[in-house]
């Protein structure tokens, strides 16, 4: 098993042929299920029974390590928030829905209404009962479900909107949506892990296999299993930092996640076990209103952009997520192509649409977008909450185009989650999807198990 | 104009002209220094700016020739032309650049393609020949615009070039070159450099340039550029400023202290001069008791000592000529009171020899004669007798006298009346008596009357008396005789004491008529001419 992950190709192709099943309608059965074997799904990446267990494992995982709560902010939070709190539950590499903290789930009402049975004896790590009250109360408390109409807030996950969320017992969750849905995978996302009554710090109680222990410095976070274990330190790894370090030394992380492909490609030179996840990440380019939509591009020019323009594990995107966008009259807005700047992927993204802007003749796909010629757009770096005002329009964001005049953003390179359906609002931008990544694993010695999740997630398993 | 502001202005002159010319010298050689020091820092500045141009592309030349060299012996350049891994040679330019220190790296194919950008990586492919035409095939220097993801870079450039497998790749890099980094080398802030590119503006304060070629890959144009040093005017203005403020305050405190010094001056100088003025206006013949004596040892002292002697000399002086006046006026009461008694005898003397011819020569007339003159004979004893008892008293009549000039005249013209002199008198209308005492009304008009009987000179002849009055104004009484009169020069000291033109007069007829007119407050004037007699006209004060 461990065998059939380490090949990317086959992944891919494995990953990618459970997802067009799922969006082709093959759900789940609607009868209820049992938990299914976590040894037996191929998704499992295992502990080597001769590998030196030590009292702690490092994990480095990329980006700013917050504070981990509900709902994460950040990737490296993602991780994090995931071994600390448990969904219903959970989807693998391969799409499968899995057991998590329910044994049992279905639909009575063809596909509106969903029944989730929980595991007999759940406890949060303060102690407290984990019932499906508690399953409720938690996701209330983080915004996913109001109890009421438009109390949900999953359709930025999921087909439909989760409309309610109610405890028919104390094992019973019932989740009804404003359609009918074939899966219920949107609430295996890990915002919809479920967090007991906040402690003194304001932080639920954990209700995965780890408790979160005290931690000495930033972007460190310690994870205390359970049960018995190993003591896992997860590291976020500054924006700046060069994860091919971590890798070599008298420490190196025993786990790194990562999408650079030189340090892909260094750790595979290394002969470390190397482990791609599921596409799990899609980047589009959104363009302003006023802008004439580009044309989607042709594959051997989506094939260049993956392969040459971006120094991460890419293939092109699929162009069905997209939003034809709406042409409005008026000025063609001057500006750049702004990008997070904390996103190496959409930096390089962004700096190749502004080279392409920048051509005497730029290709076809773009040509009608870019308009006259021009010196071309500069990529424009934004944080996270620009960027998005930015992309909606909400308030104009002001960068400097290439002559040093202030302009509003003309594109911008948003990414998203793969699975992430897409809202495309009748006067919105136009959303192009360029390209999808993909993280890999890295496993410099193998002390702890993996799980592998469709959406790119990990679970730690941690040797007893 | 005052002496403390003649001496104020004159310090004032005295010191301000120093210090205006110090002055204006010393901020003119300060300016003109100033100048000169910028001058020269200039000048050292933009030699060491086209040192630092040549040193950056000597550095620039030998990093792309060891590039050149490198990427001529790697292999995975010639694979990735020949259709290898691309990545490699999309991120060489990128790698590389840093580890060189260059601002900019392009690898171009021969026709202007780029194959690898170190400060743009994903700006391959584009064709963008800009850079090498600007350095020229002479692999000079060029100032460049380099497109970079987010903007643009600014580069000292230049070129070298490899052959692989008969094929020519370009190679342009550059220096990190910008106003900050130059301006840097300015040795103050008044100097800056700046990167022109484009003519320079006109009146700019540009005191340098230094030209370079310029090439534009934003633009995609070839032009020219200046490296211009700037010199800024605003610390020579400060500093002219300031100096100014300086002088000003100079000339101020100059100023002040001239005048603060001048009216000390003065005050120290003028107050004794002016108390010796204030002391020496209080003396006149009566008050000559002012001392003047100092012990200053200065000019002033002598001077007060020498006024001091002066008034000491004049209150002597005054004594005796107090003690002359007073035997003065003795003599001249004593020839007064011979003139009057002689004026009060004359008409005795006329009654007694009129008797002694009377006696001689119709005797049986004597007695009614006599007692037809008695009345003159007792008007003059009366006269005499008032005119003694004036004398005796010594004083001017008592105010409120008034004596009635008609009476008078006609007395007098009674006494005077000979065979040989007509005394008529004419009184027109009523004429109020006049505000003097009667003895002095007579003296007057007696004095008169003797000496224009003295002016006809023994022959017989007319003397008129008139009076008359207007209405609230003066007695008018008028004495004319129809004698020799007097010529100008006679008339011009008529009435000058001592001063007669017959042999044996005393002179003092008409001079005691002009004092006695005065003392009652009135006036007299005479009309006369050679042979035209006399006529004195007399306006006395009505009483």
């Amino acid at each position: 098993m461990p065998r059939r992950c380490r090949g990317r190709r086959r992944i891919g192709r494995t990953v990618g042929s459970t997802l067009l099943a799922w969006l082709a309608g093959c759900g789940p059965p609607a009868q209820p299920n049992g938990p299914s074997p976590l040894a037996s799904d191929g998704c499992r990446l295992p502990t080597s029974p001769t590998a030196v267990v030590p009292d702690t494992v490092v994990v480095v995982v990329p980006g700013p390590l917050g504070s981990p709560s509900l709902p994460p902010d950040s990737d490296a939070d993602r991780v994090v928030a995931r071994q600390l709190y448990l969904p219903l539950i959970r989807v693998d590499c391969r799409g499968e829905l899995r057991s998590s903290l329910a044994g049992r789930w279905w639909s009575d009402s063809g596909g509106r209404v969903w029944r989730f049975e929980l595991i007999e004896g759940l406890r949060f790590a303060d102690g407290s009962a984990l019932d499906a009250a508690a399953v409720v109360a938690s996701w209330r408390r983080t915004g996913f479900a109001g109890g009421g109409v438009g109390g949900g807030r999953l359709d930025a996950v999921e087909d439909a909107t989760v409309l309610s969320a109610s405890a028919l017992d104390a094992r019973t969750v019932r989740v009804g949506y404003s359609a009918p849905v074939a899966s219920p995978r949107g609430l295996a996302d890990v915002r919809m892990g479920v967090g007991g009554p906040p402690g003194p710090d304001g932080r639920p109680a954990e209700s995965g296999r780890f408790r979160l222990g005290p931690s000495r410095s930033d972007g460190v976070a310690i994870l205390e299993p359970r049960t018995a274990g190993t003591v896992v330190r997860v590291v976020g790894l500054p924006p700046n930092a060069d994860p091919r370090d971590r890798l070599a030394g008298t420490r190196p992380a025993d786990v790194l996640l990562t999408r650079d492909l030189a340090t892909i490609r260094f750790a595979a030179a290394r002969g470390f076990e190397v482990t791609p996840l599921p596409w799990d990440r899609t980047y589009d380019l959104v363009t302003a209103p006023g802008l004439t939509p580009p044309t989607a591009p042709a594959a051997a020019e989506l094939e260049a952009l993956a392969a040459l323009a971006v120094r991460a594990d890419a293939r092109p995107a699929t162009a069905s997520s997209g939003c034809p966008g709406s042409s409005a009259a008026g000025p063609t807005p001057r500006g750049g192509v702004a990008y997070r700047s904390d996103d190496p992927i959409g930096r390089d993204l962004a700096e190749r649409i502004a080279a392409l802007t920048g051509l005497a003749a730029p290709p076809r796909w773009l040509a009608a977008t870019v308009g006259a010629r021009s010196a071309g757009w500069p990529a424009v770096p934004l944080t996270a909450a620009a960027l998005e005002r930015a992309v909606t329009g909400s308030t104009p964001v002001t960068v400097p185009d290439r002559a040093g005049t202030g302009s509003t953003t003309t594109a911008a390179i948003v990414s998203r989650a793969s699975a992430t359906a897409v809202a495309c609002p009748a006067a919105g931008p136009a959303r192009l999807p360029l390209i999808e990544s993909r993280a890999t694993v890295i496993r410099t010695a193998t002390p702890v198990g993996l799980l592998l999740e469709a959406d790119g997630g990990i679970w730690l398993e941690p040797r007893p | 104009m005052r002496f403390r502001t003649r001496l104020a202005l004159a310090f004032v002159v005295v010191a301000l002209g120093p210090v205006l010319v110090l002055g204006v010298g010393l901020r003119r050689e300060m300016l003109a220094r100033f100048d000169r020091q910028a001058d020269d820092r200039v000048a050292g500045l933009v030699r060491l700016l086209r040192q630092r141009v040549g040193d950056d592309l000597a550095v620039a030349r030998s990093r792309l020739a060891s590039l050149a060299r490198s990427l001529e012996a790697d292999n995975r350049f010639r694979l990735a032309e020949a259709g290898g891994d691309r990545r490699w040679l999309l991120d060489w330019a990128a790698e590389a650049m840093p580890a060189t220190g260059l601002a900019v790296l392009q690898l171009h194919e021969a026709t202007g393609r780029i194959l690898s950008s170190g400060q743009f990586r994903n700006d391959f492919d584009r064709v963008a020949p800009t850079l090498p035409n600007a350095v020229g095939s002479d692999s000079g220097l060029a100032l460049v615009r380099a497109r970079r993801p987010e903007g643009s870079v600014l580069a000292l450039a230049t070129m070298d070039s490899v052959l692989v497998a008969g094929r020519r790749y370009v190679l342009v890099g550059g220096l990190p070159v910008d106003s900050a980094r130059l301006g840097a080398l300015a040795p103050d802030p008044e100097i800056a450099v700046a990167l022109e590119l484009g003519p320079v503006a006109e009146g700019s304060a540009v005191v340098a340039e230094i030209p370079l070629r310029f090439g534009d890959d934003v633009g995609e144009s070839v032009g020219r550029a200046s490296l211009v040093v700037r010199r800024d005017p605003g610390p020579a203005q400060a500093l002219a400023r300031r100096l100014d403020r300086w002088i000003v305050v100079a000339v101020a405190g100059t100023l002040v202290a001239a005048l603060l010094l001048a009216l000390w001056l003065a005050r120290r100088v003028a107050q004794p001069i002016a108390d010796l003025a204030a002391k020496t206006e209080r003396i006149d013949l009566e008050r000559l008791d002012q001392g003047f004596a100092t012990d200053r040892p200065d000019e002033l002292g002598a001077l007060s000592r020498l006024l001091d002697q002066m008034t000491n000399r004049l209150r002597l002086g005054a004594q005796r000529l107090r003690e002359a006046e007073r035997r003065a006026t003795v003599g001249d009461l004593a020839r007064q009171v011979n003139h009057d008694i002689k004026n009060g005898l004359t008409p005795i003397r006329h009654v007694v020899r009129h008797l002694v011819d009377t006696a001689e020569r119709e005797p049986e007339r004597l007695v009614p004669i006599l007692l037809e003159r008695r009345a003159t004979l007792e008007s003059s004893v009366d006269y005499l007798d008032q005119l003694a008892r004036s004398y005796a008293r010594l004083a001017p009549s008592p105010t409120g006298a008034r004596a009635d000039a008609a009476a008078i005249l006609h007395e007098i013209a009674a006494a005077r009346r000979s065979e040989r002199v007509a005394v008529p008198v004419r009184i027109e209308g009523p004429v109020p008596p006049v505000a003097a005492d009667p003895l002095v009304l007579r003296r007057i008009v007696e004095n008169l009357v003797a000496n224009a009987v003295d002016a006809l000179e023994g022959r017989a002849g007319t003397i008129v008396l008139e009076a008359a009055s207007a209405p609230a104004g003066p007695v008018r009484i008028n004495v004319a005789d129809d004698g020799r009169g007097m010529t100008a020069a006679e008339l011009e000291r008529a009435f000058d004491d001592f001063f007669s033109t017959k042999p044996g007069g005393t002179g003092l007829g008409l001079s005691v008529v002009r004092r006695l007119v005065s003392d009652v407050g009135g006036s007299i004037r005479v009309e006369t001419g050679p042979g035209q007699g006399a006529t004195f006209f007399l306006e006395l004060p009505a009483a």
